[in-house]
C-alpha cells in the first residue's frame, strides 16, 4: 500500500527538488555583521538528473545542500522535495520524509563507529520499521564490493569502503533524491570514480536524482549540469559540462572572488 | 499505511532502539560503567535501608519509628543521589557522543527514537548494577542493625528481616531513580541537531550550553529548587525546639538547595575560565580556555561535587550544632546516641555521593582522550596537558567546595536558629568550620586526584 501511494506521487511529480527564492541568513556573533550564505535561489531538478554545485570555498554550497535536505530552515523562501514543501513540517515529519526520499552522503563518511558494515547499511530502514530483506542488503553490498566485510567495523575499512558503505546505506531505501557533499573529497582517485560511478548508476538505472557538491571538475563532469555559486547567489549554470570547461568557469570565479 | 502495518512499524522502531542501545552499551562499555556503578552503590544503600524498613515494619515501639524514620529519609536522599548520578553521567555521556547522536538523527531516527535509544542504553547498562548492588546490600543492612544496636540507637529484642518485600522493593526505586535519571538526560539528546554531524570537530560543542548560558528549563529548576530551599530553611526556623520538625525541613534544605547551585552552575564555571584565561602560565591559560568553551560540560562534573559538600557539611554540621546544645545537659542521654547513629548512616551517604562525584569526574576526562591527543600533536608536553587538566580540577572543585558550602548554609543556619537562636551559636561554631575546611579541602584533593589520575591513564 505504501508502496502504491508513493509510486503515485513519483509519477505525479517530475520535479525531484524546487527551491523558490531561497534565503539564509546566519546572524552575526560578537561584534560580526551578518552572513548572507545563500541569497535568493531559484533551483529545480527534474527527476532522474544528475547536478553538480560547484563555488569558491565560502559561497554557500553547503548552506544550499542543507537547506534544500531539510537540515537547515531557510530564512524565507520555500523548499520542496518530491512533491512535499517543507516549511510546514516538524522535526519527527522532517525526518520520517528525510528517511523515507532522500538519502545522504558526505566527505567524512559519516558511519556510526560502533555498528558493522551491514547494520550501518540496514539502520534507516530500522528505524523506519520496516522488514529488512536481508538477501537484497548482501546483494546490494556485493554490487559495491564489499560482500567480504558485512561484519566489518567502519574502523576496519579504507575511505572509499567506508564510503561505500554509506552509499549503500543511502540508496538501499531508493530514495527520489541523495544529497552528497564533496563524497570523494577525502578519496583517492581510483576510489573516488568508483563512487561516481555508483551515483551515475543511481541516476541511469533508477531514475533517482542527485545533487552532489564537489571542489572537482572531474567529478563534477559526470554529472548531467553543473551549477555555479558565489557569494550566495547563482551565477551559471552548464550543461553536458567537460571537466575543461568546469575548471575554466572555475578559474574565472575564483578570480572573481580575489578581486 | 494500513493499521496492521502502522502497528508493526512501532513494533519494529521498539525492538530497534533496544537492539541498537545492547550493541552501544557493548562497544561503549567504558562510556556506561559510570552510571552502571552508581547504580550498583545506590542499590547496595537502598537494600540496606529496604532491611532496616522491613525490621521497623515487624518491631513495635521507639524501635519501630526509629527504623522507619531513618530508614525512609536515608533512602530518599540515596533515590535522589542515584537519579542525579545518573543524570550527570549520561549528560556527560550523550555530550561526549554528540556527534554520533546527530548522526543517528542525520540517518532517520526521529527525536522521539534518539531519546528512547538513549534511555533504553541506560537500562541496560544500569540494571546489571542494581542486581548486583542487592548482593552486599543485605549483609550491608545486618551490620548497619547491628551498629546501631551497639550504639543504643535501638533496643534489643530485635531480629534483623529482609524479605523478598524488600529486595522488590530496593530494585524497583533504583530502576525508578535509574528511569528518570535517564528520561532528564535523554532530553538534550533529542534536541541535537542532525546537521551536528556534518561539523568537523569530533567532541566539538554540539549546541548551545559552550558559553555557559543555560536552557530555560534548566533555569527554571535550578532558581525552582533554591527557593523551595529558602522556603524549607525559612520553615524550619519556626518550628518548634523539641520534636523532629526541625531536622524534617532543615535537613533537606541542603540536598535542594545543592541540586539547584549544581543546575546553575555553568556560567559560574565560564566565568571562572574566563578569568584563569587572562593569568599568566600556558597551563593555566589551557585550562581556563577549556573551561570557558567546554562550561556545560565541566558543570556537569561539579554537580555531583557540590551536592557532597552541601550534604557532608549541612547535615554533619546540623548534628555538631545538636551535639553542642545538648553537651551541657545530660552527657551519653538517647540524643548522644541517636547522633552516633546519625554520624554513622551520613557517613555512608557520604561516602555514596564520593563514589558519584569521582565516577562523573573520571567519566568527564576520560572521554577527552581525542582533545589531548590534539594537544600533544600541536606541541603541548604531556606535562603541559596534565598541569593543565590539574588546574582545570582545582579549579572546578573550588567552584564546587564554594557553592557546596553555601548549599549547607541552607540547613546549617536555620537549623541553629531554631535550636540555639541565632545564626551559628558560638560553642558550635569551631567544630563547624573546621568541618566546613576539611570537607572544602578534600572536595578539591578528589577533583584534583581523580582528573589527574584519569588523565594520565588517557594522555600519552
Ligand atoms: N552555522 C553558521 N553560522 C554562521 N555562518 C555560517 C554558518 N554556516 C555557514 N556560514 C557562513 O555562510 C557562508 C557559506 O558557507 P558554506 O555554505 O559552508 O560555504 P561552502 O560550502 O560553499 O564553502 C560562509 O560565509 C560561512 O562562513
Ligand atoms: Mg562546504
Amino acid at each position: 500500500m505504501t508502496q502504491a501511494t508513493r509510486t503515485t506521487r513519483r509519477t505525479t511529480t517530475p520535479t525531484a527538488l524546487s527551491l523558490r527564492q531561497v534565503t539564509r541568513t546566519f546572524a552575526g556573533s560578537g561584534g560580526d555583521s551578518a552572513v548572507t550564505a545563500l541569497d535568493a535561489v531559484d533551483l529545480d531538478l527534474p527527476r532522474g538528473t544528475f547536478t553538480a554545485v560547484m563555488g569558491p570555498s565560502g559561497s554557500g554550497k553547503s548552506t544550499l545542500l542543507h537547506c534544500a535536505a531539510g537540515l537547515d530552515r531557510p530564512t524565507s523562501g520555500t523548499v520542496t522535495v518530491d512533491g512535499t514543501e517543507l516549511g510546514g513540517l516538524d522535526e519527527t515529519a522532517l525526518t520520517r520524509l528525510r528517511r523515507d526520499r532522500m538519502g545522504f552522503v558526505f566527505q567524512s563518511f559519516n558511519l556510526l563507529p560502533t555498528l558493522t558494515v551491514h547494520q550501518n547499511t540496514v539502520l534507516p530502514m530500522e528505524l523506519a520499521g520496516r522488514r529488512v530483506d536481508r538477501a537484497a542488503v548482501r546483494a546490494l553490498l556485493g554490487r559495491l564490493g564489499l560482500a567480504d566485510r558485512l561484519g566489518h567495523r567502519p574502523a576496519q575499512l579504507s575511505g572509499g569502503q567506508q564510503q561505500r558503505v554509506a552509499l549503500a546505506r543511502a540508496l538501499l531505501l531508493r530514495p527520489a533524491i541523495v544529497f552528497a557533499d564533496e563524497p570523494t573529497g577525502a578519496l583517492d582517485s581510483t576510489a573516488a570514480q568508483q563512487v561516481l560511478g555508483l551515483l551515475r548508476n543511481a541516476v541511469d538505472e533508477t531514475a533517482q536524482t542527485v545533487l552532489m557538491v564537489t571542489h572537482d571538475p572531474v567529478a563534477a563532469a559526470r554529472a548531467d549540469a553543473v551549477v555555479f555559486l558565489a557569494d550566495g547567489r547563482i551565477v551559471d549554470t552548464l550543461r553536458a559540462p567537460d571537466a575543461d570547461a568546469v575548471a575554466g568557469r572555475m578559474a574565472r570565479l575564483g578570480a572573481g572572488a580575489l578581486r | 499505511m494500513s493499521a496492521a502495518g502502522a502497528t508493526r512499524g512501532v513494533r519494529g522502531v521498539r525492538w530497534t532502539s533496544g537492539r541498537l542501545a545492547v550493541r552501544t552499551v557493548r562497544a561503549r562499555a567504558g562510556a556506561y560503567l559510570a552510571p552502571a556503578v552508581v547504580a550498583l552503590a545506590g542499590t547496595a544503600l537502598l537494600t540496606a535501608f529496604a532491611g532496616l524498613l522491613a525490621t521497623g515494619r515487624a518491631a513495635h515501639g521507639q524501635n519501630a519509628s526509629t527504623l522507619l524514620g531513618m530508614a525512609s529519609i536515608l533512602g530518599g536522599w540515596t533515590v535522589a543521589i542515584v537519579a542525579y548520578g545518573v543524570v550527570s553521567a549520561v549528560a556527560l555521556t550523550v555530550r561526549a557522543r554528540g556527534r554520533e547522536i546527530a548522526l543517528l538523527r542525520l540517518v532517520a531516527a526521529t527525536p522521539r527514537q534518539v531519546r528512547r535509544t538513549v534511555v533504553a542504553e541506560t537500562l541496560v547498562a544500569t540494571i546489571p548494577g542494581i542486581v548486583l548492588g542487592l548482593l552486599p546490600g543485605l549483609p550491608l543492612g545486618a551490620l548497619l542493625l547491628d551498629r546501631l544496636l551497639a550504639l543504643g540507637a535501638v533496643q534489643e529484642p530485635l531480629r534483623y528481616r529482609t524479605d523478598g518485600w524488600a529486595v522488590g522493593l530496593a530494585a524497583a526505586t533504583s530502576l525508578l531513580a535509574a528511569w528518570v535519571g535517564a528520561l532528564a538526560a535523554s532530553r538534550r539528546a533529542s534536541r541535537i541537531a542532525p546537521i551536528a554531524a556534518l561539523g568537523s570537530a569530533d567532541g566539538a560543542p554540539a549546541s548551545r550550553g559552550g558559553d555557559g548560558r543555560l536552557a530555560k528549563g534548566r533555569r527554571n529548576a535550578g532558581i525552582g529548587a533554591l527557593l523551595l530551599a529558602a522556603a524549607l530553611g525559612g520553615t524550619a526556623t519556626g518550628m518548634p525546639v523539641q520534636g523532629s520538625g526541625v531536622t524534617a525541613t532543615a535537613g533537606p534544605a541542603c540536598v535542594v538547595a545543592a541540586l539547584g547551585l549544581g543546575l546553575l552552575a555553568a556560567p559560574a564555571v565560564a566565568a571562572l575560565g574566563r578569568l584563569l584565561g587572562r593569568l599568566p602560565g600556558a597551563a593555566v591559560r589551557l585550562a581556563g580556555r577549556s573551561l570557558a568553551a567546554r562550561a556545560a560540560q565541566a558543570a556537569a562534573s561539579v554537580g555531583p561535587l557540590v551536592l557532597l559538600v552541601g550534604v557532608a557539611v549541612g547535615t554533619l554540621g546540623m548534628q555538631m550544632i545538636e551535639d553542642a546544645g545538648s553537651a551541657g545537659g545530660a552527657g551519653g542521654g538517647p540524643a548522644a546516641q541517636i547522633a552516633s547513629a546519625n554520624y554513622l548512616v551520613v557517613a555512608m551517604i557520604v561516602g555514596f555521593s564520593v563514589i558519584a562525584a569521582a565516577n562523573t569526574l573520571i567519566a568527564a576526562v576520560r572521554d577527552r582522550a581525542a582533545e589531548f591527543a590534539l594537544l600533544r600533536l600541536t606541541g603541548a608536553t604531556r606535562r603541559q596537558v596534565l598541569a593543565s587538566v590539574a588546574v582545570e580540577a582545582g579549579a572546578t572543585g573550588a567552584l564546587a567546595a564554594v557553592l557546596g558550602l553555601a548549599a549547607a548554609v541552607a540547613t546549617v543556619v536555620p537549623y541553629a536558629v531554631a535550636k540555639a537562636g541565632t545564626a551559628l551559636p558560638g560553642d558550635a561554631a569551631a567544630a563547624v568550620g573546621a568541618l566546613a575546611a576539611g570537607v572544602a579541602v578534600a572536595a578539591v584533593a578528589l577533583a584534583v586526584g581523580v582528573g589527574v589520575g584519569t588523565a594520565r591513564r588517557v594522555a600519552r
